[in-house]
């Protein structure tokens, strides 16, 4: 290495267009830092119903890379669209995108299952349909419905954002580390859920250090890497 | 690292750490630099020659007055404020330094603690003693005899120690301690109260002989004070046992304030208290408001975190009933006790909005529009700034200061402020102030004064019309209608200004 340059590459080229075209379509990505180049000219394409995993080591530009994808950061160069369009801050693009890549701050005094039940609710859904008991159980954080967020140790954060995220609506998931912090057992059950996500016709593009897991989400790598001289 | 199974080394005296951390820090960064002992030197003598003479008119005037509610009141609530700026400091704490690498060493705690006790209890002697000179100071009959000004030294000295004594206790029992902070506001908005009912009442003049003889309170003042030092002996031998955990938080929360003073940024000071509030709060379960989906979310939110805060009541009460205090004083100060009064009630619930401010990460997740953000958020405060407004307007109006329909102004200004305090609560000072005020003594950041007016302004213009109702107030006509009318029109032109200048996105970047 290392010029600071970086090149995207496909382990597995996948199969033609799919039919409902791409969730997400990246052309010729450029982000700098300062003199530091992070992201040079990278491509990716990501159809609608597709899961891909962004692999590489620290510091390769796979967050930026997300942060991106869902327009909270803007590139240097290239284009970004997200079913067909840029990315931007308006509620329609919101309601079809749900994320990790940023951690929210909390409301002081809302407990947890509050926070889900405000999210459930802003999104227009039912909050007593039993879909927040579901993803609580799933994630192992049922028993803390009443803890306010502040009291929470990091691990159970994440499960909490996940949570928050899985509860609204959204046609594609971009998610950053979804496995950081878990154990084992929730590692498996998360995984399952994301299984179920894709089947119901959901997108994924998540960046991953951990390939057993994103092996057993069936996702296809993408391993974004410093480019040679 | 090792471990061996040699007997544990003597603990090192932490004057001898501080010896070698200070000599450390000298070779590091040198001596004190003398042009910022000229510049703090300067800067006292500048605040002796600026403010020696009123502060010493308050402590000591001309002529006592004799024995007044306002005066006593005021006493007690200085007090009060005493207790409760110790409250937030700690007391008992240690540098952030001092804290990380000598709180967890093998040092005797009573020494490392020490200093922060002694500081304590001088500034509460201090401050104790200058409020009892200067309620002797209105009281005591002229020419006043050396009795009567060492007896309200001494007893004023007394009391700041009690209250010292109390802050320290409540710092290693944190049930004590919101009994305390409880405790302190109803007492503020009782005093209040009692000072507001004093005016309603037509006011009352206790007689001079009211109070015991100089002499007598001078002995049982000295013997108070001899035994909040042999208590206040005890607990600094008891500070041997305190848990490293009280220290820290305390020394942490310290830190905090000293980071957002020298970086001149309030608004950290309020996400600190914010913070360390709900850690400790206790007690909460999940409420059906939000499931039951008759209120819109963000309203929902507020009404929660409102009920949430039950400590606040006495304060907004006694906050509402300050105007009729001052209702005979000069305007400017009446007009200022309402407007900040008003924002202050109005910014109850401000803190989610300052959450978003600062990390608008979690609505993004809620999917909602700037608009239909602020449309929602503007419903609780604005119904609590009506009641506070109406209740103090009401209460100068009920006094016999002001004639006409008083309460309803307030009432109407309710919206006024809300809109006022969600604009507050949207900027810190660093993100409204990027201009360096040259000053002889250095670059100051506009951004703190900024902030001090911040929402004042807004709430100066929407509330214009009662600002004048309080201006022509001398005037012998009593208040009419058409000026409820029209304030109700700008407060809600007001609210109207800001959901529709809001834009129909979701915060983006």
């Amino acid at each position: 290495m290392s010029d600071g340059q970086v090149s995207a590459t496909r382990d597995r080229e996948m199969s033609g267009n799919a039919p409902g075209g791409n969730a997400v379509e990246v052309t010729g990505l450029t982000v700098t830092y300062g003199s530091t180049t992070v992201l040079d000219q990278v491509d990716l394409q990501v159809p609608t119903g597709a899961v891909v995993a962004l692999t590489g080591e620290n510091g390769v530009g796979k967050s930026t890379l997300l942060r991106c994808v869902t327009g909270l950061q803007k590139p240097s160069g290239g284009s970004v669209a997200v079913f067909g369009a840029p990315p931007e801050s308006g509620p329609g693009f919101w309601r079809q995108v749900a994320t990790t890549v940023e951690s929210p701050t909390w409301y002081h005094g809302l407990t947890v299952r509050e926070h889900l039940d405000l999210v459930r609710v802003a999104n227009g859904e039912d909050p007593a349909d039993g879909r927040i008991d579901e993803v609580c159980a799933l994630l192992g954080i049922a028993g803390l419905a009443d803890s306010l967020p502040i009291t929470l140790s990091s691990g159970q954060r994440q499960r909490f954002l996940l949570a928050a995220t899985f509860v609204r609506p959204s046609r594609l998931l971009v998610l950053d580390e979804p496995e950081q912090r878990l154990d084992t057992a929730a590692k498996r059950a998360l995984a399952a859920h994301l299984r179920d996500y894709l089947a119901t016709g959901g997108t994924l593009l998540m960046a991953s250090h951990d390939e057993q897991f994103w092996h057993d989400v069936g996702a296809d790598e993408v391993g974004l890497h410093r480019a040679e001289g | 690292m090792t471990t061996t199974g040699l007997p544990a080394p003597t603990p090192a005296a932490p004057v001898d750490m501080r010896r070698r951390v200070r000599r450390m820090r000298i070779a590091a960064v040198g001596r004190v630099d003398p042009s910022s002992v000229y510049c703090v030197l300067l800067a006292i003598v500048m605040a002796v020659v600026l403010f020696g003479r009123p502060l010493g008119v308050v402590v000591w005037p001309a002529e006592a007055t004799g024995p007044s509610v306002p005066a006593l009141v005021g006493a007690a609530l200085v007090l009060l404020a005493f207790l409760g700026a110790l409250r937030r400091l700690g007391p008992v704490v240690v540098t952030r330094a001092d804290a990380t690498w000598l709180l967890p060493a093998p040092v005797p705690r009573r020494a490392l603690l020490t200093p922060a006790l002694l500081l304590t209890a001088f500034s509460a002697t201090v401050a104790g003693g200058l409020v009892g000179l200067a309620v002797a100071g209105r009281v005591a009959e002229r020419p006043a005899t050396s009795s009567v000004v060492l007896a309200g030294l001494a007893g004023g000295a007394a009391v700041g120690l009690l209250l010292a004594l109390l802050a320290v206790r409540a710092q290693n029992a944190p049930r004590t301690g919101r009994a305390v902070d409880v405790t302190a506001g109803v007492v503020a908005a009782a005093l209040v109260a009692a000072a507001v009912g004093e005016r309603l009442a037509g006011g009352y003049a206790p007689p001079r002989d009211v109070l015991p003889s100089a002499s007598a309170m001078l002995v049982v003042a000295v013997v108070v004070f001899v035994l909040a030092v042999l208590a206040l002996a005890r607990l600094w031998w008891q500070l041997g046992s305190w848990p490293t955990h009280r220290i820290a938080e305390a020394s942490a929360a310290a830190g905090s304030y000293a980071d957002a003073a020298y970086a001149i940024e309030p608004s950290f000071l309020s996400e600190q208290s914010s913070r360390r509030y709900w850690r400790n709060r206790t007690g909460i379960r999940t409420s059906q408001l939000l499931r039951g989906r008759r209120l819109p979310p963000l309203t929902a939110q507020d009404l929660l975190q409102a009920r949430r805060k039950p400590g606040r009541l006495p304060w907004l009460v006694g906050t509402a009933l300050a105007p009729a205090v001052v209702a005979d004083g000069p305007v400017w100060l009446l007009i200022g006790v309402v407007l900040v009064g008003a924002l202050a009630a109005a910014s109850v619930t401000s803190e989610a909005t300052h959450t978003d401010a600062s990390n608008p990460a979690a609505l993004r997740l809620l999917g909602l529009t700037f608009r239909q953000v602020y449309a929602q958020r503007l419903v609780v405060p604005a119904v609590i700034a009506a009641l506070w407004g109406a209740l103090a307007l009401g209460t100068v109006q009920a006094t016999g200061s002001f004639s006409g329909p008083w309460w309803a102004l307030g009432l109407a200004a309710g919206p006024a402020a809300a809109v006022a305090a969600l604009h507050r609560a949207r900027v810190s000072a660093s993100s409204i102030g990027h201009v360096f005020i040259d000053t002889p003594l250095g670059g100051f950041p506009s951004g703190l004064l900024l902030w001090l007016v911040n929402g004042l302004d807004v709430l100066a213009v929407l509330m214009l019309p009662a600002v004048i109702a309080l201006v022509s107030v001398p005037a012998p006509e009593q208040l009419d209608g058409s000026t409820v009318i029209v304030q109700a029109a700008l407060s809600i032109a007001g609210c109207l200004v800001l959901v529709r200048r809001a834009t129909a996105r979701t915060v983006g970047v």
